[in-house]
């Protein structure tokens, strides 16, 4: 008898502690009903922006609101990390907010999870002028004849560089290699490499082409600008094993171990910080970099291959969400948040995908810009070479696999052909399930 | 279904004897209870049943679940990634506890002394335990950064570079190990230091006239008389490092290479960042049958070694 007792009890105790293992990990926001009270109406907007970008739209909103007085917009802000995760458990509670921000990489999970809502007839809205966004954005957001988000960030990756690091190493700043046409891989290493000075602790390197460690992605430039890709087109294979993925691999390698021009795994270099020469990142780093006041920074294109140059194009739009209970309300937003004069406030931030906000002062000549000169050559002329960033539904699973080969790298524990290889074996049954 | 057996159970008490005073008591008992057994059914009883079930479909979060029966439990065992995270948490466990058990009972020996100053010490050794792990893992996770981390910036003192440590395949589970040590041996150290306190003097005294050494002194009385306490720490570790997880998240978040990803950090990825609830779920229930062998093993062990019982 007593020991069938403390049987129970341990079974409770393993219990007990299971739960609590289990259940201390999601703890999201809780999210204040919306009341709606008489005619006016609550929407809710989920976006992962920073701060100032948050003001900005509160600005936006206020503006909004003078033309649809019943209209009130909450933002709720999430962070990008966390986002996709927390906006796939939202809609598991149906608690998905009425509009939201949505980038590439996600498209392909919210479509085949059909939470999207359709708004074909917000871009068929003559004052919409759909004409002057750039129809290659929209590509994205398509699916059977019907639209499901407009862009408002189209941004091509470029390579923002520490002008007084070029100076002080007697380099050609890479505007005018690229003018030359001979900003080239080669030529990007072997600037890394002058710039980088100092011991190893509190080191000055070159480069650095990962943001978090987990940008690898930026990477896929260098097989794009000599006619490869890490992905074949249709996203049905894994082809970064050959061997433009091999040299990609072998060009990180000597700049980590050989050069010491690329900060190791762990190391937290900054751009901000005034010790890294340059960086891969798209244009919307921009926000964050127009605040630094110790030195002079510029943008240039990405380094050139057999090619030419290939950047990446980042892309991020709004959509609405089926389930929305005020879809007119939603809609009428988009259209001004997506339409001319919301373009045009964003562009302060994002590269617009409107045509005539593009050439315009709005986006070139804001506060704390590089030259506009350089803006031009590293964005404008660009964009029309730029990739889409490869999605796919499994994406999360590839990102891991793959994020798993670059720690294989950066541990030394494997030779690039190897560990290729090794991604490709476990990417490949990813892609095709 | 709780309540049921609140009706019955009253229905006997009735029958057996039916004073007024007896019902009324036993009413007021179980309104007592009621709060604690409402929250256990809520927040505890139910979800478990849920999990129970979800486990048997292959929810994918967005869209229907079907039921598959044991397919997932089967899934389990042919799925290489899991004996390998199974082999990472056993790791974890075997660095954990005998670190942890063996650091707190050797801080809490002259701990447990009357000496001065010793109130202090204790409340340092303790700060660790109240303070939040992910704040720990935080400060923990910069002090051992490749380049700017106090670690390594002292070995460069001392003309040593030090290794990226979070981002080395055999180095990352020491360091979470570690972690995890300093954070939580105060509590175990406390509980050596109350029970330490409980062992009778007039047995030292004994045996300092029989003129047993130290050593003896300590193998012989001390730790015999604290079996219990050092079971309960133990079983308490043990489980609690089958749990880890904040420390996985914000260290490594199961790198490099997946070789500090551990069982509950795989049940967050699958369910949370994969969407496969269903497997997740699967995936609980197996820590939870392992914690549960684990208990009961100790717990039939516990005769052969821990004093005053059987």
């Amino acid at each position: 008898m007593k020991r069938k007792r403390i049987g129970y009890l341990a079974l409770f105790l393993a219990m007990a502690t299971t739960a609590t293992a289990c259940s201390g990990n999601t703890n999201g926001e809780t999210t204040t009903p919306t009341d709606s009270s008489g005619k006016k109406v609550e929407l809710k907007f989920a976006t992962w922006g920073n701060p100032a970008q948050l003001e900005l739209y509160q600005g936006l909103f206020a503006k909004f609101n003078e033309s649809h007085p019943n209209i009130e917009v909450k933002i709720d802000s999430i962070p990008f990390a966390d986002y996709q995760q927390k906006i796939s458990v939202l809609a598991a509670g149906r608690e998905l907010p009425d509009i939201a921000w949505i980038s590439e990489r996600m498209v392909p999970q919210f479509m085949a999870n059909d939470i999207l809502g359709d708004i074909t007839d917000v871009a068929a809205d003559p004052t919409f002028n759909r004409d002057d966004i750039i129809p290659s954005t929209l590509d994205l957001f398509r699916k059977d004849g019907k639209l499901y988000g407009v862009p408002f960030s189209t941004p091509p990756s470029v390579v923002f560089y520490n002008r007084d690091l070029f100076e002080k190493a007697g380099l050609t700043s890479p505007n005018e290699l690229a003018e030359q046409g001979k900003w080239t891989w080669e030529e990007f290493v072997k600037s890394a490499k002058l710039i980088s000075d100092g011991p190893t602790s509190g080191r000055t390197y070159g480069a650095n082409f990962f943001r978090d460690w987990k940008t690898w992605i930026m990477l896929a430039s260098y097989s794009w600008s000599n006619g490869s890709a890490p992905f074949k087109e249709d996203m049905s294979k894994f082809t970064w094993n050959d061997a433009y993925g091999v040299e990609t691999l072998k060009m990180l390698q000597t700049m980590m171990f050989v050069d010491k021009s690329h900060p190791k795994a762990g190391e937290q270099v900054s751009f901000e910080s005034g010790k890294l020469g340059m960086i891969f990142d798209n244009y919307s780093f921009v926000s964050k970099a127009r605040t630094i006041k110790d030195f002079k920074w510029s943008i240039a294109p990405m380094p050139s291959g057999s090619q030419g140059t290939v950047p990446m194009m980042g892309q991020a739009g709004y959509v609405l969400f089926k389930e929305s209970k005020h879809p007119k309300e939603a809609k009428e937003l988009i259209k001004f948040l997506a339409g001319q004069e919301g373009i045009q406030t964003t562009s302060a931030f994002f590269v617009p995908p409107r045509q005539s906000v593009l050439g315009s002062d709005a986006f070139l000549k804001q506060e704390g810009n590089p030259d506009p000169a350089d803006i031009k050559q590293a964005v404008i002329d660009e964009m029309p070479k730029a990739k889409v960033q490869p999605g796919h539904i499994q994406w999360q699973k590839i990102d891991t696999e793959i994020l798993s080969g670059f720690d294989r790298l950066f541990g030394q524990s494997g030779a690039p052909e190897e560990i290729l290889k090794g991604i490709k074996e476990k990417v490949d049954p990813l892609l095709n399930k | 279904m709780q309540s049921t057996v609140v009706n019955r159970e009253a229905g006997v008490k009735k029958r057996r004897s039916r004073s007024p005073l007896d019902r009324d008591a036993n009413r007021t008992g179980w309104l007592f209870v009621a709060p604690m057994v409402l929250g256990f059914a809520l927040l505890l009883f139910i979800p478990l049943m849920m999990a129970l079930y979800m486990s048997l479909t292959d929810w994918p979060l967005l869209g229907k679940a079907s039921f598959v029966g044991l397919d997932n439990y089967q899934a389990i065992f042919s799925d290489k990634e899991f004996w390998k995270v199974l082999g990472n948490t056993l790791y974890f466990a075997a660095g954990l506890v005998p670190l942890n058990i063996g650091l707190a009972l050797l801080l809490a020996l002259p701990l447990a002394g009357k000496l001065p100053g010793m109130g202090l010490f204790r409340t340092v050794l303790f700060i660790p335990v109240m303070t939040s792990l992910i704040v720990w893992s935080i400060v923990w996770k910069y002090m051992f950064a490749t380049d700017s981390g106090f670690i390594n910036q002292l070995l460069q003192l001392l003309g040593v570079t030090g290794p990226s440590w979070l981002y080395d395949e055999s180095l990352a589970m020491p360091v979470v190990i570690i972690t995890s040590v300093l954070k939580n041996v105060g509590l175990n150290m406390v509980l050596f230091i109350a029970a330490l306190q409980q062992v009778p003097v007039h047995l030292y005294e004994a045996a300092k006239l029989d003129g047993a050494n130290k050593f003896t002194t300590f193998f012989r009385i001390t730790l015999p008389m604290i079996t219990h306490t050092l079971f309960l720490t133990i079983i308490m570790t043990i489980i609690g490092s089958f749990k880890v997880f904040g420390q996985i998240y914000v260290m490594t978040q199961g790198g490099p290479v997946g070789s500090t990803e551990v069982l509950v950090y795989y049940i967050w990825e699958k369910a949370f960042k994969l969407y496969e609830f269903g497997y997740a779920s699967a995936l609980a229930y197996v820590l939870f049958i392992i914690i549960l062998a684990l208990t009961l093993l100790q717990w039939g062990l516990r005769k052969r070694w821990v004093m005053h019982e059987g």
